[in-house]
C-alpha cells in the first residue's frame, strides 16, 4: 500500500519556481561583489606574443586584469585535464578565453577588455576531424598523453583525444559471410544545449581562505575536485554552494569559468561574479560533438542482422576537457547508442579528434542521439532495400526475453518488442495517409540508468520534522520531489513533513556525480531509500523500548506509528512520538547512508542489468515545393518500471522528444573556419511553442528496474531515436533519404530535386 | 555610451533636438531593433530622442478622401488589430502580426520597422504594394518619400541626417483588390527567408488580372516590387502557365544573399514558390473562396 | 547621469537611480532585486527577462528604465497576494508546467497578459501569445494545459 510513491504530486520546489523567488547563481549578491568577463580569441589558431594589459589596469573601476603569466601553469578538465585557465602560449579556438577582468561593473568590465591588445601570429588550423587525423595535418596540441587524466591509449595518430573499441563476436567476418552488406556514413551538427540559464558562477575568499563558489553547475562535488585540482588546494578548502540550475541537458556538468573567477577574486580580493552572455555561450560553451558515423552492417537473406560495425568519428573541438568520463569518449559509443538488436556480431569504435572548433561536452545521452540517428535510419534503408515493412524488420531483429544484449552480459525483463506493437498500435502506423508527402517513420532504442556513489543524510528533530539533506541540485528533472517522495513513502507520512535541504559540500555527504546519465532516481534514490529505511528501523526500536511493546506490534502507518496486539489497534500521530522519543535519547536522529555499488567505482558510471526500451513513431508532412517538413505528430512509447511520480516522469518524455525535433530539423551551431556563426537564440534556432507537434505518449508499466520501488530512468531516453524516426518519416514521405542533420527544408528541397525516383534507397 | 535620454511632446522639439546632437543623437521609438543593436555595440548614441510621448504620433487617421495615415508610434499590435485597417489593408494585417513575436509586436513600431530596414521585416513587403510613403520630418521641414525611394541598402534608408519619420501615408487604398501577405521561415517567429505581399484585383469576368502589384522581402538588400512580373500578369487570364512565368520572372528580379539558414541560390526558388502562392490565394479571396487570414507563421 | 525616478512596480511607487540607458531588467533585478525576471540572452529571443508594461507583455532587456516611468509595470512578483499563488501559478504546479524554472515568471506571466485580455483562448491563441518565450525543458505542452486549465476555470 502506498503512500505518496506513483502520485502525480507537485514539484517540492514548485512554490520558489513560480514565484521567482528560486535564486538562481545569477542572483547571489554579495558586498563588494565585483563583475568578471574574458576576452576571448578572434583566431582558430594562432600564438599568442604579447598580451598588453596596462590600459585596461590604469581605467577606474578595474580591479584585476589577468593573462596566463599570473597564473600557474595548471590545465582544468572534468576528466583529462588539458584546457589552461587562460590560453598560454597559443589559442587553439576561437573563443578561447586569453585575459580577464573585474571590475565594479560590467560595463566598466566591457570598455576594460576593449583595451587590452593582443598580438598573435596565426597558426595553420584544421576544422574537419577527417582531415585532423592525417599525418602532416596542423598539431593542436604538442604532447596529449601527457596530460593529467588522459586515457592511457593515446595512439601515434595526429590529434586523437581518445579512442576506444567494443565488440562483441568477429564482426569482420560476420560481414564476410553476410549475404548482403550496407554501408552508409552519417553526419551529425555540433548542438548547443540552449538551457536558457547562461553559465554563471560567484566565487569569493573568506578570512580563513576558504573558497566559496555559487555556480550552475549540477556536480557540485565534482565541481569541488576539479576546482580544488585547479588551484593546488585541498577539497575541503573549496565550498561548493547549492543552487538550482537553469537547465542542464548535460551542459553543466563542467568548471566553465569557475577557476578563472577564483583567480579574479584572489587578485582583486574581492568576491567576483561571471555570467556568459548567450553569444560566448554560443561560441565557447560546451556543445554536442558534431560526428560521422559510418555503419556497415550484414544481413541474411531471411532479413536477420548478422554483423554490424560502426565507426564513429567525433568532433571534439579544441579540447577533451569537457568529456567527464574515464576513456574521454562518448558513453554511446560503448553501446552503439542504445542498439536494442540481436545481433551475433557486432564492433564499435569511436575516435574523438581534436579540431580547431568549439570544445564539445555531452548533451542528454551523449553520443546517443548521433548514433541512434545512423544505426536507426540505416535499418530503414535495409528494410526498404530487401522490401520488408520497417516495423516487420525491426521485429524480427529485436532482442527479446532470453536474448543476449548486443554488447554481452545480460537483460531482465526485455520489452523492445511490446514497445514497438504498442507505437505501431498507438500511432495509427499502417493506416492509410490523407494526403501524398505525408509518411510514417519508426524507430527504436534503449538506455539504462547510470551509476553514481552518492550519500544522502535525514535528520528527524524533536519535532518530528524530517529533513533530507543531500547534495544533488535540481537542475529542472524534478529529482528533489521524487526523493521526498521516497521519504514520506517510507515513513508513511505526509509529504510535507519532508524538508529538503542542499546547503553546501562542506556539510553533505558526498553526492558523487551529482546529475547527470539518467542516474538520480537511481543512484540518489537508493541512497535516500536506505537511509529512510534506517531511520524507521531505529524509530521502531526505540519506540518498542519507549512504549514497552515488541517491536514486530510496531509499524508506521498513515502518518503514524500503529500498535497492534492487545485488544485493540493503537494508533499514535508520528509527530508526537518521534518528539519523545527525540526528547528520550536526547538527540535527533541522523542517519547517513552512501549508495555504492561494488560495480560503480566511485566517480564512475557502470549500467545495471535492466535496461529501458523506447519505439518512436513519427508522422511528418513534407512541402514538396519548398522542402520543408512539417511535424504533425509523435507517438512514444516506453517500457517504464513503477513511475515515481506522473508529472516529472512525463516532462522528462516531452522535453526530450522537442529536443529531438530540433536535433532533427532545426538545430546547429553553423560553424566556418571555426567561427560560430550563430551567436544568438535567433540565429541558433530552438523549437518555439509554436513548432510542437501533437504528442502521444504510450507507457508499458513493467515494474523491474534499480530506481527505488522498481524503477527505470526516463531523463535522456526519448530525445534518442527522434532524429532517425523523423528522418525514417520523411523518407516514406518523398522517398528521398538524408544522412546529414538538421534535415532543413533547403537540403530537403535539393535531394527532391535530384531524385526522380520515388524509391528510397 | 548613451548619457541623456529625452521624451519631448512635440515633434519640433525632436527635430530640434535631433538637429543639436547631430551624429551624436538617435531616434528611439519600440526600442526593438534599436536596443538590440546598441547590445551588440553595432550603434551607440550618446543621446536617445523618445518618440513615446510626441502628441499625435499614436494611432490611424482616416482622411475623407479616404487616405491613411499610421503614426510612427503604432505598434505592430495595433495595426494589426486595427478594425480600420482590417477592412482597408489586410495584406498589412497579416504582415504586422508575422512580425517576430508578441512582446515584440507589443511595443516594435511601424515607423521603427522600416527605419531600421532589417533583411527579412515583414511590413515593408505590405507597405510597398499600398504606394506608401515616409513622412520625414527635420529641422528643415517636412517631405514625403514613397517607399519604393526609401530603403536604399541593408540597414540603409534615405532618411537624412536629423530627419525623423513621422507617419506613414497610404494614399486610398484600393478597395476592389485582394491582398495577401506570405511569409516563409525556417522556425516560427524569424525573419522572413521570403516575405510576399500581393494586391490584386480580377476584372469582373473572375479570371483576367486587372491590376497586381507584387512587394519582395527578405530576398534583396531592399524590399522591393516585382515590377517586370508585375507586368506580366496584368491584364491576362491567370493560370498555371502565366503564373509560372510570373514566378519566374519574380526570381529573376531578386538579388538574396547566401547565409547560414540558406543559400541565395534557395531564396531564389522559394521567391517563384511563394509569388504563385500568394497570388493564387488572392485570387481565392477575390472570388470569395479564401480567408482573408491565412495561417499564420 | 543618473536620474532618480519613480517607478509603478506591482501596484507600488518605488524610487531607483537609474542612469539614461539603463534597461529595465537590470533596474529590476540589479537595484530593485526583483530576481524573477530572469538574464537569458538579452537580445529578445528568449523572452525569459518578460514582465508586462502597461498591460502589455513585454521583453525588459529591450526597455529602458526611463521610458517606463508612467507605466503599470507587474513582475512576477506581484503576482501572488496575500501569501497565496495566483492561479496561474497554481496551476504550472499542478500541470508540471515548469522543469528548471528559469524561463517560468515570464512565461507565468505571458499566460497572465493573455487571459486578462483574453479570458477564453483558443489554444492557437495561446501558442501565439507565448511565442516570445523560449522553454528548453518541457516542451510547452504542459504549459499550455496550464493556462487552458486556468482559463477553463479548473484551478
Amino acid at each position: 500500500m502506498t503512500n505518496v510513491v506513483g502520485k502525480a504530486v507537485g514539484r517540492v520546489d514548485g512554490e520558489e519556481k513560480v514565484s521567482g523567488s528560486a535564486r538562481f547563481a545569477a542572483d547571489i549578491e554579495s558586498a563588494g561583489l565585483l563583475w568578471g568577463a574574458s576576452l576571448r580569441s578572434p583566431l582558430p589558431h594562432a600564438k599568442i606574443l604579447h598580451i598588453d594589459v596596462n590600459r585596461a589596469k590604469s581605467l577606474a573601476g578595474v580591479k584585476a586584469v589577468l593573462t596566463s603569466l599570473d597564473l600557474p601553469d595548471v590545465r582544468i578538465g572534468r576528466q583529462i585535464r588539458d584546457l589552461p585557465i587562460l590560453a598560454r602560449d597559443k589559442v587553439r579556438f576561437i573563443g578561447e578565453k586569453v585575459a580577464a577582468v573585474a571590475a565594479q561593473d560590467k560595463d566598466t568590465a566591457e570598455e576594460a577588455l576593449s583595451l587590452i591588445s593582443v598580438d598573435y601570429e596565426e597558426l595553420p588550423a584544421v576544422f574537419d576531424p577527417s582531415a585532423a587525423i592525417q599525418d602532416g595535418a596542423p598539431v593542436i596540441h604538442e604532447n596529449p598523453a601527457a596530460y593529467d587524466g588522459a586515457p592511457h591509449l593515446i595512439q601515434k595518430i595526429n590529434n586523437v583525444v581518445s579512442m576506444t573499441t567494443k565488440a562483441k563476436g568477429d564482426a569482420e567476418l560476420g560481414l564476410r559471410k553476410a549475404d548482403m552488406v550496407f554501408e552508409h556514413a552519417f553526419r551529425t551538427p555540433f548542438v548547443h544545449q540552449a538551457y536558457i540559464e547562461p553559465h554563471t558562477c560567484v566565487c569569493a575568499i573568506d578570512t580563513v581562505g576558504k573558497v566559496h563558489v555559487w555556480a550552475s553547475n549540477k556536480s557540485p562535488f565534482l565541481l569541488r575536485g576539479q576546482v580544488a585540482a585547479a588551484l593546488a588546494v585541498f577539497a575541503d578548502d573549496v565550498v561548493v554552494h547549492l543552487v538550482p540550475v537553469g537547465g542542464d541537458f548535460g551542459g553543466k556538468g563542467s568548471p566553465m569559468d569557475v577557476p578563472l573567477c577564483y583567480y579574479l577574486a584572489k587578485f582583486s580580493g574581492r568576491p567576483v561574479k561571471m555570467v556568459m552572455s548567450y553569444s560566448e555561450e554560443l561560441m565557447a560553451g560546451n556543445p554536442r560533438h558534431a560526428s560521422i558515423i559510418s555503419v556497415k552492417t550484414g544481413i541474411k537473406k531471411s532479413g536477420d542482422l548478422q554483423a554490424m560495425k560502426i565507426k564513429c568519428l567525433f568532433d571534439s573541438g579544441a579540447y577533451g576537457a569537457f568529456k567527464p568520463i574515464p576513456d574521454v569518449n562518448l558513453a554511446g559509443a560503448r553501446t552503439a547508442g542504445g542498439i536494442a538488436y540481436r545481433i551475433p556480431a557486432i564492433q564499435i569504435d569511436s575516435c574523438c579528434v581534436y579540431t580547431n572548433s568549439v570544445p564539445c561536452g555531452h548533451m542528454r545521452g551523449p553520443g546517443y542521439p548521433q548514433i541512434a540517428f545512423a544505426i536507426e535510419s540505416q535499418m530503414d534503408i535495409i528494410a526498404r532495400a530487401i522490401q520488408i515493412d520497417p516495423v516487420e524488420f525491426r521485429m524480427r531483429n529485436l532482442v527479446e526475453e532470453g536474448d543476449e544484449p548486443p554488447f554481452g552480459g545480460s537483460w531482465e525483463g526485455i520489452k523492445a518488442k511490446d514497445a514497438l506493437r504498442k507505437v505501431v498500435e498507438a500511432s495509427g502506423w499502417g493506416f492509410p495517409k490523407v494526403r501524398p508527402y505525408v509518411g510514417r517513420g519508426v524507430a527504436v532504442m534503449q538506455k539504462s540508468p547510470g551509476i553514481s556513489a552518492t550519500g544522502a543524510n535525514i535528520v528527524i528533530d524533536s519535532s518530528g520534522r524530517v529533513t533530507l539533506r543531500m547534495g544533488v541540485p535540481e537542475q529542472g528533472s524534478g529529482s528533489h520531489t521524487i526523493l521526498q517522495q521516497i521519504v514520506a513513502e517510507e515513513l508513511r507520512i505526509p509529504l510535507d513533513l519532508v524538508t529538503i535541504e542542499t546547503g553546501a559540500t562542506d556539510a553533505l555527504p558526498d553526492s558523487g556525480w551529482g546529475s547527470g546519465a539518467s542516474s538520480v532516481s537511481h543512484s540518489m534514490g537508493q541512497a535516500v531509500l536506505k537511509a529512510a529505511s534506517e531511520v524507521r528501523a531505529q524509530l521502531l526500536t526505540d519506540a518498542a523500548g519507549i512504549l514497552g511493546v515488541e517491536e514486530r506490534l510496531i509499524s508506521l502507518e498513515n502518518g503514524g506509528f500503529l500498535i497492534r496486539g492487545g485488544v485493540k489497534q493503537k494508533r499514535i500521530p508520528f509527530q508526537k512520538l518521534v518528539s519523545r522519543l527525540a526528547d528520550g535519547r536526547g538527540r535527533s536522529y541522523d542517519v547517513t547512508t552512501i549508495y555504492d555499488l561494488s560495480a560503480g567505482k566511485k566517480g564512475e558510471f557502470s549500467f545495471s542489468g535492466v535496461t529501458s526500451f523506447c519505439a518512436q513513431v513519427t508522422e511528418v508532412e513534407v512541402d514538396p515545393e519548398t522542402g520543408q517538413v512539417a511535424i504533425r505528430k509523435i507517438t512514444t512509447a516506453h517500457d517504464v518500471g513503477t513511475i515515481l511520480n506522473p508529472i516529472t516522469h512525463q516532462g522528462q518524455i516531452e522535453g526530450g522528444l522537442i529536443q529531438g525535433i530540433g536535433f532533427a530539423v532545426m538545430e546547429e551551431l553553423c560553424v566556418e573556419n571555426g567561427r560560430v556563426l550563430t551567436l544568438h537564440l535567433g540565429d541558433y534556432k530552438i523549437p518555439t511553442i509554436r513548432d510542437i507537434p501533437k504528442l502521444r505518449t504510450v507507457l508499458l508499466q513493467n515494474p523491474a528496474g534499480p530506481v527505488p520501488y522498481q524503477g527505470k530512468a526516463i531523463g535522456e531516453i526519448s530525445i534518442v531515436p527522434v532524429a532517425a524516426a523523423i528522418a525514417n518519416a520523411i523518407c516514406d514521405a518523398t522517398g528521398v533519404r538524408l544522412f546529414e542533420l538538421p534535415v532543413t527544408a533547403e537540403k530537403l528541397y535539393w535531394e527532391l530535386k535530384k531524385s526522380s525516383s520515388k524509391s528510397c534507397i | 555610451m548613451t548619457t541623456d535620454y529625452f521624451e519631448p511632446e512635440s515633434i519640433s522639439e525632436v527635430v530640434s533636438l535631433l538637429d543639436r546632437f547631430g551624429d551624436n543623437g538617435c531616434v528611439i521609438a519600440g526600442g526593438q531593433s534599436l536596443l538590440v543593436m546598441m547590445r551588440h555595440g553595432l550603434v551607440s548614441p550618446r543621446y536617445l530622442v523618445s518618440l513615446k510621448n510626441v502628441v499625435g504620433l499614436s494611432g490611424i487617421q482616416e482622411s475623407t478622401d479616404g487616405d491613411l495615415t499610421i503614426g510612427a508610434m503604432t505598434s505592430h499590435r495595433d495595426v494589426h488589430r486595427s478594425s480600420l485597417l482590417q477592412r482597408r489593408t489586410p495584406v498589412l494585417c497579416q504582415a504586422a502580426a508575422k512580425v517576430g513575436s508578441t512582446p515584440i509586436r507589443n511595443l516594435g513600431t511601424i515607423a521603427g520597422n522600416i527605419c531600421h530596414n532589417e533583411l527579412g521585416a515583414d511590413p515593408p513587403a505590405a507597405l510597398l504594394v499600398l504606394d506608401s510613403r515616409a513622412v520625414c520630418v527635420s529641422a528643415n521641414g517636412e517631405r514625403n518619400v514613397p517607399l519604393a525611394q526609401f530603403f536604399t541598402g541593408y540597414f540603409e534608408t534615405a532618411l537624412r541626417p536629423g530627419e525623423v519619420v513621422k507617419a506613414i501615408e497610404i494614399p486610398s487604398p484600393p478597395s476592389d483588390m485582394a491582398g495577401i501577405y506570405l511569409k516563409y521561415v525556417v522556425r516560427s517567429g524569424d525573419l522572413a527567408v521570403v516575405g510576399v505581399a500581393v494586391l490584386l484585383g480580377l476584372e469582373s469576368d473572375g479570371k483576367h488580372c486587372r491590376e497586381v502589384r507584387i512587394g519582395l522581402g527578405g530576398v534583396a538588400p531592399v524590399p522591393l516590387r516585382a515590377h517586370k512580373a508585375e507586368q506580366i500578369l496584368r491584364g491576362n487570364a491567370i493560370g498555371d502557365e502565366i503564373l509560372s512565368e510570373v514566378a519566374n520572372v519574380a526570381r529573376s528580379e531578386v538579388d538574396p544573399v547566401s547565409d547560414a539558414h540558406g543559400s541565395a541560390e534557395y531564396r531564389r526558388k522559394m521567391v517563384a514558390v511563394f509569388v504563385k502562392r500568394a497570388i493564387r490565394h488572392a485570387v481565392d479571396v477575390s472570388l470569395g473562396q479564401g480567408a482573408i487570414y491565412g495561417k499564420t507563421n | 547621469m543618473g536620474r532618480q525616478i519613480n517607478l509603478k512596480i506591482n501596484g507600488q511607487r518605488v524610487e531607483a537611480l537609474v542612469e539614461a540607458d539603463d534597461l529595465l531588467l537590470d533596474v529590476l533585478r540589479d537595484k530593485l532585486d526583483l530576481t524573477g525576471a530572469r538574464r537569458g540572452c538579452e537580445t529578445s529571443y528568449c523572452g525569459a527577462c518578460s514582465v508586462i508594461l502597461g498591460g502589455k507583455l513585454v521583453h525588459s532587456c529591450l526597455v529602458l528604465a526611463w521610458s517606463a516611468i508612467d507605466q503599470e509595470i507587474t513582475t512576477i512578483e506581484g503576482l501572488e497576494v496575500g501569501g497565496k499563488l495566483h492561479p496561474l501559478q497554481e496551476a504550472f504546479i499542478q500541470c508540471g508546467a515548469f522543469q528548471c524554472g528559469y524561463c517560468t515568471p515570464a512565461m507565468i506571466l505571458a499566460g497572465k497578459a493573455l487571459l486578462d485580455e483574453n479570458p477564453h483562448p483558443t489554444e492557437e491563441e495561446v501558442k501565439r501569445s507565448l511565442d516570445g518565450n523560449l522553454c528548453r525543458c518541457t516542451g510547452y505542452q504542459r504549459i499550455i494545459q496550464a493556462i487552458s486549465a486556468v482559463a477553463a476555470g479548473k484551478i
